[in-house]
């Protein structure tokens, strides 16, 4: 397992954990506080959502490359480029969804709270770094097209 | 994943050059021994300046090297 396989392990592991910690936070809110599901999430998902975003933009330095070692060649960044565009592309399809679904859940018309602009953003790049993963994982394990460009 | 019609004969070319192992033709190529792997299974069709500096490490012609299967031409 190279370097971009490993970051992005680490990177899925942090944001699994992340996400249960919120889940497990948001509990109390909801149960002995009587908020809604979307306001104990909003709550309850404030520190673990800092120890996701610091540990996945922190991850590639725990994952040091190995000097006098070739750690990236042309298959690799055939790789890095595939996911990034799936994940980009998985982002802007989160944005138009969440936008789609706002759209039918609160009407047309309704003014939305401007924190909210801010879950959008951090759902966004949250799938963008998810799918990333995800692909540099699955290219990996099938070969990673063909080189030359 | 692309359709892959490239073979290749690096496994044989590696033992006919002295038992060279995976990580040693790396280095010479400069590229990660599991591209060399990826390679060699035909899961990766080498970029052309890859595939030349292959064979040259053999100091062999190129299609001694890689072999394309032009049947559906």
């Amino acid at each position: 397992m190279n370097r971009q396989q490993k970051i992005a392990l680490l990177q899925l592991t942090i944001i699994a954990i992340a996400a249960i910690l919120s889940v497990i936070n948001s509990v109390p809110y909801m149960h002995k506080h009587g908020y809604t599901f979307s306001q104990a999430w909003w709550l309850g998902s404030g520190w673990p959502v800092v120890f996701c975003f610091f540990g996945v933009v922190l991850a590639p330095l725990f994952l040091r490359k190995k000097k006098g070692q070739i750690n990236f060649d042309e298959r690799d960044l055939i790789i890095y480029r595939t996911a990034s565009q799936i994940g980009f592309g998985a982002s802007f399809f989160f944005f138009i969804a969440a936008c789609a679904t706002l759209w039918f859940a609160v009407g047309i018309d309704t003014p939305i709270p401007a924190y909210w602009l801010g879950r959008f953003i951090l759902g966004g790049w949250l799938t963008a770094v998810t799918v990333h993963a995800l692909t540099t994982i699955v290219c990996y394990s099938f070969g990673g097209k063909d080189g030359g460009e | 994943m692309a359709e892959n019609n490239l073979s290749n004969k690096i496994r044989r070319l590696r033992f006919d050059n002295g038992e060279m192992t995976q990580q040693q033709l790396a280095n010479k190529v400069g590229v990660t021994r599991q591209t060399i792997i990826a390679i060699e299974a035909g899961k990766y069709a080498p970029s052309l300046t890859l595939a030349f500096r292959i064979a040259k490490a053999f100091n062999t012609p190129i299609d001694q090297v890689f072999q394309y299967d032009n049947s559906d031409i």
